[in-house]
């Protein structure tokens, strides 16, 4: 392949159009750069904004939407760290990911066993199923609350994790499940039988051929449910009481109260900063998966 | 079939288990007391309590009130207080939902519109005159504790009070040589002298239905909602009000609606979020006195002053029409398991100098005799809270209903306002609509 | 014959949570959309009176019409904006990692309070957007004071969180086997006919996928409109879960919370429905072999 193109550009530099190709080439290229820098700074000019507001006034964050602050002072950082509780943000974010991890784990395998489930195999009801699967993300989660929440107090469960994250040991949460079986079905079935032939059960099917081709899905799968219940509120509000217990959260919440006076705006937007870094971590270090073609290998394999 | 009546059964069930479970709430609480109490039981000859107390509130209040426990169990070490705090936002949820599942705390810091909402007999609480020594009431006046009574019964003792008054931007009204107004005509008056863009007043739509309310009160010397949530304006009296609205929209002395929305999404935005507030274009507003401080503060940044302009009455008002009402009350679960403790703990907090002290002003300027000479003496009294709520002390209004600030209320008020300010409706029809609305809303909330 | 019990193995843990966590509280509120119930005292049967007030509440039309329009215009905007740039985002750039996460942060910031003031500097009288449009000599528009422009504010919100749809685009791009392409290619197919005959067929599942979610969720939306508008001007951007919430928590009046949310239930059936239907129409899985290359 290397040598062949090598070849080639001997050959294209010899032609009189390759360098009028070479220098379309490379205005294509400055323009898609020139456009994916313009959205860049539209997507990440409120986290800038968040930066600079954080070493804001109140009312200088009302005046204007520039993000450059009139001096630089990190004693929000500081402050919002320690927050105003009896504990740092440290213990917020332990208990955070004490539920967040599970549930991420949970998730993942028990929506890729359903999945497969739902997506390669043939069984009594599976269309009626599948309808109540996904008719299940249709009534808005709100008037579940009290119902759920005596269920767990009769378990004496309340004021733990548990609630938290025990219905995604049973792939409750139908949106990764439909996700799953979407890119499973875009797999051809002739990969299942080719194992099946060379000794595969379906348990393996599963693990070697299907598992490696929808990494890409499940890697989001994982981003998601991290994210979302990262930032979950009204769950472990509604669930844990105890303060020593409470994640990043509610803590952000909790400095946020307006009904006195001393409301500072540059403590709280510095502590939402501090509560966005993980995601950011999780995000950037999950998105290479995505730049291999991983499905190719898996195909061809 | 048979299927579905059964789970329908299995669920009917559940519901019943569901209010069974507001009755025998003690489960949780006990079992947390039984846990401490079994600890300790044996070093401590006296009996181990462990009670649960709940608030909202922001990081001082938080500190405040933690400093205040630990006083608290060092003064009676048999007591422990478990703190059970969080913001504002979501905590209604909560509550309802501990409400609902029997698992509120023991001790619990309430807002006043909460009780016909948790408490419409007045059995939602625990009846706080049956402690009354403990509690130690008599640093209350009549007054103060019959707005914490539902029913007869005793359901939460106000903490502090607030009330709304007139604030205004005194640098502002000085630059265009406007009066701080004293009547209504004075505040229209002003209007005139403000450029085109700049208002002396900025009102949403909550606001603006509470000062028109005031005029309309004052005018007509009879109170809007009856104590036990029953429509006393007639029409007219609800047009009155309206027309009122109208006029301050018409002279340009409050901004219209749109006007709030275009800077703040809605006519409810907060008013220390609008860039116009903020340079002195929008010069005043009435506010309520235990929040004044979060406008305040951001003024005095810019270079501005807040000054309390106080209630404005005409020569011919038939009363001051003041709205005061408990900022928050303490109330007791109506199961907790020993109340007697719980009260000697609000007792040290609202009553005791030391706990007082400890608690300071956060929570507004508090209404016990005892804790205000307390707070009196060490000069912590004092500010834009203080001078708005002695006006209104000082002028007694009509007694104020519970119910009027019952949330579904507060919609039809808002959506009242809106329609005139965006010209929907004129004054007659909305104020037919209204009256309407209100009595539909009033007879489904006092049902 | 097997099979039929393996598949059934599999979707076990599903089956058992059904029973357990979903089938109950369903029921519980699908009883109480016929009762009177303020969550502190017993609910009272009251027959089918909730939907009868329902239908006569003028507020309910409002929220419901808000709804429909904001559905309408957010699903669209979203899927396009979304396919558009994970398809941008696909391309073998140097430093295209950077510009990934640059892309998705708008939708890790999610609810950030940071957003609703923001959202305020953009959409006000004299913000970004109409300043903007003033260079073109376009006159101001008033975004949160009228009923359209301030559905679009909320729209915005969410099509601006595009991260997570873009992300399932761009796992369903990986997806495609190279060597289609280059088959494409041999047969001199240009990029933007490769791009209908081989990457939208190869997408359709995904797309689906994509389509019915934001569907279901766009009915849902509750947090845009509670952070930035609170649902004014005149009610015109309360959505029907603000409604819900509203009436649930707020007006302690469960049972009419939750016939509205059963309301919502068959609406978004009848949605995911039509969707499903029309889905052999131009959905292609390459387990059926009936994948179009």
């Amino acid at each position: 392949m290397n040598n062949e193109t090598a070849f080639n550009n001997i050959n294209l530099r010899m032609d009189k159009g390759y360098r009028k190709r070479e220098f379309r080439r490379k205005v294509n290229l400055a323009i898609r750069y020139a456009i994916l820098t313009i959205g860049a700074i539209i997507m990440l000019y409120p986290i800038v904004w968040l930066v600079g507001a954080s070493f804001k006034t109140n009312s200088e964050i009302f005046s204007s939407i520039s993000f450059i602050p009139k001096k630089i002072d990190f004693t929000p950082y500081v402050k919002g760290w320690i927050t105003g509780t009896q504990y740092t943000f440290a213990t917020y974010y332990l208990n955070t990911f004490k539920y967040v991890i599970p549930k991420v784990i949970f998730t993942v395998v028990s929506s890729v066993l359903t999945a497969y489930g739902f997506s390669r195999f043939d069984f009594p009801f599976k269309k009626p199923l599948f309808a109540i699967l996904i008719s299940t993300m249709f009534l808005p989660q709100i008037v579940l609350r009290i119902p759920l929440y005596l269920f767990w107090k009769q378990l004496h469960l309340l004021d733990t994790f548990i609630p938290l994250y025990a219905n995604d040991i049973f792939a409750a949460e139908a949106f990764f499940v439909f996700m799953i079986i979407q890119f499973m079905r875009g797999i051809p079935k002739e990969l299942d039988e080719a194992a099946k032939i060379d000794g595969c059960n379906s348990f393996t099917i599963l693990t070697r051929i299907l598992l490696p081709v929808i990494t890409p899905a499940i890697v989001s799968v994982t981003i998601f449910q991290f994210m979302w219940s990262m930032n979950d509120f009204m769950g472990p509000l509604i669930y844990i009481s105890t303060v020593s217990k409470y994640p990043v959260s509610i803590a952000l919440k909790m400095a946020m109260d307006a009904t006195s006076g001393n409301f500072e705006w540059n403590k709280i937007i510095a502590m939402s900063v501090i509560a966005l870094i993980p995601s950011i971590v999780v995000f950037f270090s999950a998105q290479k998966y995505f730049v291999e073609g991983i499905s190719t290998s898996g195909l061809k394999g | 079939m048979k299927k579905l009546v059964a789970l329908a059964l299995a669920a009917a069930l559940g519901i019943s288990t569901l209010l069974t479970g507001c009755g025998s709430s003690n489960n949780s609480t006990s079992q947390k007391n039984t846990n401490s109490s079994t600890k300790t039981s044996e070093s401590q000859p006296a009996k181990q309590v462990t009670l649960r107390f709940s608030w909202w509130g922001d990081d001082t209040r938080h500190q405040a009130t933690l400093n205040a426990i630990k006083l608290f169990e060092q003064k009676y070490p048999n007591i422990k207080i478990q703190a059970e705090y969080a913001g504002w936002d979501g905590y209604l949820d909560k509550q309802t939902t501990q409400m609902a599942g029997g698992t509120a705390a023991d001790i619990m810091q309430i807002n006043w519109n909460w009780l016909p909402l948790f408490s419409k007999d007045g059995n939602g609480f625990y009846d706080l005159n049956k402690l009354s020594s403990e509690l130690g009431l008599d640093n209350y006046s009549k007054d103060i504790l019959a707005t914490g009574t539902v029913n007869g019964k005793l359901n939460g003792i106000p903490v502090a009070m607030t009330g709304r008054v007139l604030y205004v931007n005194k640098t502002m009204y000085d630059k265009y040589g406007a009066t701080i107004p004293k009547t209504w005509d004075d505040l229209i008056n002003d209007a005139s002298k403000f450029p085109n863009g700049s208002y002396p007043i900025v009102t949403g739509s909550y606001d603006s239905w509470l000062l028109s309310m005031t005029y309309a009160e004052q005018e007509t010397g009879k109170p809007f909602l009856t104590t036990d949530g029953k429509l006393n304006f007639t029409q007219d009296d609800i047009k009155t009000a309206l027309s009122f609205y109208k006029t301050l929209l018409d002279k340009k002395v409050t901004t219209p609606i749109q006007s709030i929305a275009a800077e703040g999404g809605n006519g409810l935005a907060p008013i220390a979020q609008l860039p116009s507030f903020l340079n002195g274009k929008f010069a005043g507003l009435f506010e309520w006195t235990s929040a004044i401080s979060k406008e305040a503060t951001p003024i005095k940044q810019n270079n501005m002053e807040l000054v309390t302009a106080g209630l404005p009455m005409n020569s011919d008002a038939k009363t001051s029409a003041a709205i005061l009402k408990p900022s928050m009350l303490f109330a007791i679960n109506k199961d907790c398991k020993y109340p007697k403790e719980a009260a000697t703990f609000l007792n040290f907090i609202l009553n005791d100098p030391q706990g007082v002290e400890a608690m300071g002003t956060n929570r507004g300027i508090p209404v016990s005799k005892a804790a205000l000479d307390t707070l009196k003496k060490d000069g912590k009294i004092s500010g834009l809270e203080y001078e708005g709520l002695q006006i209104l002390e000082s002028k007694p209004g009509l007694p104020l209903s519970p119910y009027l600030e019952d949330p579904k209320l507060q919609q039809v008020y808002d959506q009242t306002i809106d329609k005139i300010s965006y010209n929907q409706e004129t004054v007659d029809q909305a104020a037919k609509e209204m009256y309407t609305n209100l009595q539909n809303v009033l007879s489904q909330i006092t049902k | 014959m097997e099979n039929r019990r393996i598949g059934l193995l599999y979707i076990l843990p599903w089956l058992i949570g059904l029973v357990i966590f979903t089938i109950y509280p369903f029921v519980t509120s699908l009883i109480l959309s016929f009762t009177n119930y303020n969550i502190i005292n017993a609910p009272q049967f009251i027959g089918i009176q909730n939907y009868v007030n329902m239908f006569h509440d003028s507020t309910f039309w409002t929220s419901f019409t808000a709804t429909l329009e904001y559905v309408v215009i957010t699903v669209p905007l979203k899927l396009i904006f979304s396919l558009f740039i994970a398809f941008i985002l696909n391309y073998k750039l140097k430093g295209i990692n950077f510009y990934r996460t640059a892309y998705y942060i708008p939708s890790i910031l999610g609810g950030n309070i940071a957003i609703a003031v923001l959202w305020k500097f953009v959409f006000a009288n004299t913000g970004l957007v109409n300043q903007v449009l003033g260079v073109f000599g376009i006159k101001p528009v008033g975004w949160f004071s009228t009923g359209l422009g301030a559905i679009f504010t909320i729209s915005a919100l969410r099509v601006w969180e595009f991260g997570s749809t873009m992300v399932i685009f761009l796992a369903g791009l990986k997806d495609i086997p190279q060597e289609l392409y280059e088959a494409a290619a041999v047969d001199g197919a240009g990029k933007i006919k490769t791009f209908f005959k081989v990457t939208i067929p190869l997408l359709t599942p995904i797309i689906f996928f994509n389509l019915v979610m934001q569907l279901i969720q766009a009915f849902q939306e509750f947090n845009g409109p509670y952070m930035i508008t609170q649902g004014g001007p005149l009610y015109k951007t309360y959505l029907l879960p603000m409604m819900i919430y509203d009436n649930s928590f707020k007006f302690f009046n469960m049972g009419y919370g939750s016939a509205i949310s059963w309301f919502l239930f068959i609406i978004i059936m009848i949605f995911t429905m039509f969707v499903f239907s029309s889905s052999k129409y131009w959905v292609f899985y390459s387990d059926e072999g009936g994948g179009e290359s």
